[in-house]
């Protein structure tokens, strides 16, 4: 089996956020799927987890983490 | 017909025009045949055929491939001649001969009939994808490739290519070429059609007008594609098939990818042939919706929190019992009250609301108390097992960076940073305080489970209110789950099957019967509080389950049970046999469920019936309401009905991510490219049936079960490399009876560091794993033996240092002592001394139960589980079962 | 559905079928039956009259009708003239049949003589009894050695031995065909046994009183009347009389359990016997 591409220390990713501020790594070649943006990108992979390991700091939905802000 | 005959066979269909002289063509026939096989000739004549219509009907093709499909029988003539005559005047003539005689030059000169014989065809493998039916095997189906086709083969025969390497047979391609190389290398490679995979064969020609032939009347393996280039111009192309391999749904759709794929080959020769798609976008679309199960109810029932739901059933049934447990009841109101009294308690001690807070709590009526009361208080649980060293717990305690801890007063002993408060403190704390006034969000966060990490530590999944209100809604009314309903919580809080367990019964208004340690670790004790109790919906991983059925063909007990839900590990079906001789399936309904912690405990759910016991097989069925099912190659597309790739996960069930990992959580819960949304992608491997149904093949990679447990075996090699005298380490499952999932063991092999010792390295290990994961036995090597790509080759590994033993003949009169120590030799596969410590020798509760049952067989006094493990070690427990003696 | 319609979903498509007396009568129908179906057919009849049998049998011509019926419903035929006293006619019976459609499915074992008959035990000549014996039961014993090997090869096949409600009860005058018929039972559960390890089934069909039939050209009822001193002329009034459903069998009743017993749907049926008589041996 080909190597996994969310694992391939090679090849070259996207960080992508949603709205809820919820990263995801995103494989280059492949297109970006709607309702995602670019945040980093193209990189290597490890740069991109960087990039998510150091951005990425409150991991609550930002719907859930407005709420309880608010409250 | 038998295959080994039609295999063996070839045929050739000629046009004659007309008019025919049928005489004459028998005499040429003849004098052909008494030249090549003169023992035959005599009784070699022409079958003859009128029929009543002209050549060009599908009737008369009909019977033409009737008649060239009909092998010859194995005592008779090599050839067989039929002419069938059309009403205008033509011919058919179809032969059919062995495959050693071939049609020479000129033609009705037939070849010697070398007497060769096929040589059978290689035992394959079955085909992953092809979803045969075995009842159906030996009738050849044929599916013709959609076209219009590209006008050469070369792109045809690499689309096949293509396609098989991506269902993951064959040679694997490198996708990151053009299609020209493709198509070049094949049309070198495969010019004159070829083997391109296990059971699928190549058949390239060029059709000459008039004729058809067919290299052998049926697959010599599973499939053999034909692709004929005419004279005229054009390739046609067809997948003959046996249908006891490949299903023809699965034919046609391949027949379909090929197509899809040729055309993109020829039209797009300098695409990367990653970019080329197997199928077209409306059978992704439909491949797609086939793993979607709507929900079962709107979203208000799926918009909710936990004691929200809890609160409705308070409201409606306050007096109906809520829980069993220790001898006592509560009622909802009292569990109510009780909750918000801990509730009460956590705010005065400061807890913030959106805080995690750690409970670590034997089994009984607090805990259940607790975990509510938890929730009331806007925070979300983190369950913790109070047999795990404490090396996890404090590690468990840190990453979730939890402050106050729920548990007995000297439970977490030595950990610091952390105030750990009993139940009985918390709600003396509340006093007169009013309990706070709950969140009402669905998004916060409910619970963290952790679970085993391959990186040697576990990871905390976390999962908000919304999805556990979810699972209700998807299972609450196919389950019938209500009020009149009866569940255990049999297993540990920081197994996420007791999510289930509690919110399960509490939400629909049941009554919950927590178990108590003893009583799980004792089938019998267990079946007896079933029965009592009046339990009627049991959940259970398929080992314990066993253990069960067993007990219930000796027990008269009468079992009030209508549910049984299994998780937690594959099900082999089979074990069920001897249940439903004494079961209904209509009077008590077995479910098995696949799930993950990451999606919310449950994904599918497939009720198993007596057929399934007789058909074998891994169904778990389709996606439970709510949630979505996908199967994903590595690249995260989309693969074909019935191809193995990874599971994946969407829908109402997934998790917010893993606690403090951003960068695991972001590649792990990735967004679908199909539709947006996030999908877990769970490693686990499987395929998606026409019907929406899932099958589950086993893990991606190294992680494992075992009774129950998700292991990383990395997790466990990990933990021994922590080890500073450890310099290598790998950690393997192993079965002491191959296939019996109750003897699963896990067996290490480490390279040492001298002077240390592997009594070192065990309590090492013993300090920081639970004892699920604590390896049965750790041997040492000069070396870890790897593959020829560096990794751990695990065959070369020796057998594990408590290597099997012979089981000792049993002596006419043996003592108690030789009898006690055979015994356990037996189950343990070692050997026994005085001085051996059961569970040291890798023994489990499962053989435990094991050993009690042989004694009891065998005429022995019967021994509580709870004192076997007071004496587990040989010359105690001989002198236990001494003393019962007399 | 009405005679003469191809089956939507042909029980026997792909599989061949041979059937010993098929000139006319019931082997006729059912082979007819089994083409509507799908089958190709193996049509096996002695094609002409028998010394020592008091009344025409089939003829060539009439086999030839059988097949030209076959063909009409698109099934490849051959026809064989075959008596089934000699051993060497059955077994090029079962050769062609392989030569020609690689091997056999269903064997329909259906030739059978009513007469002579009509006397009382002891009045019987010894080679009237050999003659009734010969071919009623040995002859399908003989048919069987011929053709069962290969279904036993290819694991799969179903023979079907038409007796009789006379292989049932008992009938005064015609102890011959009874004893015949009788023993045809017993050779089809010896059989069954012998072949249940190979998947090849093999069952008996009784048909009850069955009218001749124009169509199928049928004359057995007739010579059973005949044998049984029964008024020739008023025989159909009479045998009605005795029947608990006030009617005879048409022969596309029996053709109707031949099917059944030849296709998938009994496949687990072996070494019993199918009784199609309107209630006639339930008295």
């Amino acid at each position: 089996m080909a190597t996994n591409p969310f694992e391939n220390d090679d090849a070259r990713y996207f960080v992508l956020v949603n709205e809820e501020n919820q990263h995801s790594l995103w494989p280059a070649f492949a297109e970006v799927p709607a309702g995602w943006t670019v945040a980093h990108g193209e990189d290597s992979r490890q740069a991109c987890l960087d990039h998510i390991n150091e951005n990425w700091t409150d991991m609550r939905p930002k719907s859930l983490a407005d709420a309880m802000d608010a409250a | 017909m038998s295959r080994s005959q039609a295999r063996s066979c070839h045929s050739l269909v000629v046009r004659v025009p007309g008019p025919v002289d049928a005489a004459a063509l028998e005499g040429r026939l003849r004098a052909g045949a008494a030249g090549a096989w003169p023992q035959w000739a005599a009784r070699l004549r022409l079958w003859e055929e009128t029929l009543p219509h002209g050549a060009d009907r599908p009737a008369a093709r009909d019977r033409v491939a009737a008649e060239s499909e009909r092998p010859l029988h194995a005592d008779g003539p090599p050839l067989r001649a039929v002419l069938l005559r059309y009403a205008d005047g033509d011919a058919d003539l179809v032969l059919v001969a062995r495959r050693s005689v071939t049609f020479d030059e000129p033609r009705f000169t037939f070849g010697r009939d070398t007497g060769a014989t096929e040589p059978g065809p290689a035992p394959s493998e079955p085909l992953e994808w092809g979803l045969g039916d075995p009842g159906r095997r030996g009738r050849t189906g044929e599916v013709r490739l959609p076209g219009p086709l590209p006008g050469d083969p070369a792109p045809v025969a690499g689309a096949i290519r293509l396609v098989l390497s991506r269902y993951g047979t064959g040679r694997p391609l490198d996708e990151s070429r053009t299609a020209r190389e493709l198509v070049g290398e094949t049309a070198e490679a495969f010019a004159d059609g070829g083997q391109l995979g296990p059971g699928i064969a190549l058949h390239l020609e060029a059709a000459r007008p008039g004729e058809r032939r067919l290299p052998r009347l049926a697959p010599a393996g599973a499939a053999e594609f034909h692709v004929l280039r005419h004279a005229e111009g054009g390739v046609t192309a067809s997948l003959r098939h046996d249908p006891g391999e490949m299903s023809p749904l699965v034919a046609e759709r391949l027949a379909g990818h090929v197509a899809h794929v040729a055309q993109q080959l020829a039209d797009h020769p300098d695409r990367p042939l990653d970019a080329v798609e197997t199928m077209t976008a409306d059978e992704s679309a439909e491949v797609l919706r086939l793993g979607v199960t709507p929900p079962a109810t709107g979203p208000e029932a799926m918009d909710r929190t936990v004691h929200g739901l809890f609160a409705d059933v308070v409201r409606e049934r306050p007096d109906a019992v809520a829980l069993t447990a220790g001898g006592g009841e509560l009622t909802y109101a009292e569990l109510d009250e009780r909750s918000d009294r801990a509730a009460a308690g956590l705010a005065a001690l400061g807890v913030a609301p959106g805080s995690l807070v750690g409970v670590a709590l034997e089994r009984d009526a607090d805990l259940v108390v607790t975990l509510l009361g938890v929730l009331k208080a806007g925070c979300a649980y983190v369950p913790m097992d109070l047999r795990y060293p404490r090396e996890r717990l404090r590690y468990t305690v840190e990453n979730a960076g939890v402050g106050v801890v729920v548990g007995a007063a000297d439970g977490l002993a030595g950990i610091d940073g952390v105030r750990v408060v009993t139940p009985d403190e918390l709600r003396s704390l509340a006093g007169e305080a009013a309990a706070p006034v709950p969140s009402v969000d669905p998004a916060a966060t409910a619970y963290v489970i952790y679970t085993s990490g391959s990186t040697g530590r576990p990871k905390g999944v976390v999962v908000p209110h919304r999805n556990v209100a979810a699972l209700l809604a998807a299972t609450r009314e196919d389950f019938g789950l209500g009020p009149d309903d009866v569940w255990t919580l049999f297993h540990s809080s920081a197994f996420d099957f007791s999510v289930w367990e509690i919110w399960g019964c509490l939400l629909t208004g049941g009554r919950l019967v927590v178990v108590d340690y003893w009583v799980t670790r004792d089938t019998d004790l267990f079946h007896e509080l079933l029965a009592e109790e009046r339990v009627t919906v049991l959940n259970q991983t398929p080992s314990a389950f066993a253990q069960i059925v067993e007990a219930d063909r000796r027990r008269s007990a009468a079992l009030s049970l209508r549910l049984v839900v299994f998780g937690g590990e594959p099900l082999d079906v089979r074990m069920l046999a001897p249940w439903f001789a004494r079961h209904s399936p209509s009077d008590c309904r077995l479910v098995n469920m696949f799930g993950i912690t990451e999606t919310t405990v449950h994904v599918t759910a497939h009720t198993v019936t007596p057929a399934d016991v007789l058909a074998g097989g891994r169904r778990v069925g389709p996606a439970l309401p709510g949630w979505t099912l996908s199967v994903r190659d590595p690249r995260g597309r989309l693969l074909p009905l019935g191809v193995p790739g990874e599971i994946c996960v969407g829908g109402a069930g997934v998790a917010d991510h893993y606690l403090g990992q951003p960068g695991l959580t972001a590649e792990r819960f990735v967004d679908d490219p199909y539709g947006g949304g996030r999908v877990y992608r769970s490693g686990d491997r499987g395929r998606l049936r026409p019907d929406g149904a899932l099958d589950h093949l086993g893990r991606l990679d190294s992680q494992v079960k075992v009774r129950g447990h998700r292991i990383e075996l990395d997790e466990i090699r990990n933990v021994l490399l922590a080890h500073p005298a450890v310099t290598g380490a790998v950690a393997v499952l192993n079965h002491d009876v191959p296939g019996d999932a109750a003897t699963a063991r896990i067996d290490a092999y480490v390279t040492l560091r001298p002077p240390a010792t592997l009594a070192d390295v065990l309590s090492h290990a013993r300090g920081v794993l639970p004892g699920y994961m604590v390896p049965a036995s750790v041997t040492e090597l000069p070396r870890i033996p790897l593959t020829i790509n560096g990794k751990v080759d695990t065959a070369g590994l020796p057998a594990p240092r408590t290597g099997p033993g012979q089981p000792a003949a049993q002596g006419a009169d043996e003592g108690l002592t030789e009898r006690i120590l055979r015994m356990w030799g037996n189950a343990l596969n070692t050997e026994v001394t005085l001085k051996d410590n059961f569970f040291e020798l890798g023994g489990n509760s499962l053989l435990v139960i094991r050993i009690l049952r042989e004694m009891r067989e065998q005429g022995l006094p019967r021994v509580a589980t709870q004192d076997f493990y007071r004496n587990s070690t040989a010359d105690r427990f001989v002198e236990l079962v001494r003393v019962a003696q007399a | 559905m009405t005679a003469g319609e191809r089956s939507a979903r042909p029980l026997l498509r792909g599989r061949t079928a041979l059937v010993t007396g098929a000139a006319r009568g019931l082997g006729r129908t059912c082979a007819v039956r089994f083409a509507e179906e799908g089958a190709d057919l193996v049509l096996v009849d002695v094609c002409g009259d028998l010394a020592g049998v008091p009344y025409p049998l089939g003829s060539g011509g009439q086999l030839e009708q059988t097949a030209k019926l076959c063909r009409e419903q698109g099934a490849a035929v051959v026809t064989v003239a075959a008596d089934v006293r000699r051993p060497e006619d059955v077994e090029e019976a079962a050769r062609q049949a392989l030569d020609r459609f690689g091997g056999v499915d269903v064997l329909l074992n259906n030739a059978g003589i009513a007469a002579p008959s009509g006397k009382a035990v002891h009045e019987i000549a010894e080679d009237e009894w050999d003659l009734m014996v010969g071919i009623d039961l040995t002859g399908a014993w003989r048919t069987m050695k011929a053709v069962v090997p290969a279904m036993v090869e290819q694991r799969s096949g179903s023979v079907i031995n038409v007796a009789s409600t006379a292989g049932l009860v008992g009938y005064r005058h015609f102890a011959g065909y009874v004893a015949a018929k009788h023993g045809l039972i017993g050779l089809t559960k010896a059989a069954a046994l012998d072949y249940a390890p190979f998947r090849v089934r093999v069952n008996a069909l009784c048909p009850g009183s069955v009218r001749d039939d124009p169509l199928s050209e049928g004359r057995m009822l007739a010579e059973i009347a005949r044998s049984l001193d029964v008024d020739v002329d008023e025989h159909e009034e009479i045998f009605v009389q005795s029947q608990p459903m006030n009617s005879l069998m048409e022969p596309r009743d029996i053709a109707g359990a031949a099917l059944w017993l030849a296709g998938d749907d009994s496949r687990q049926v072996t070494g019993t016997t199918l009784t199609v008589d309107g209630g006639f041996s339930a008295r």
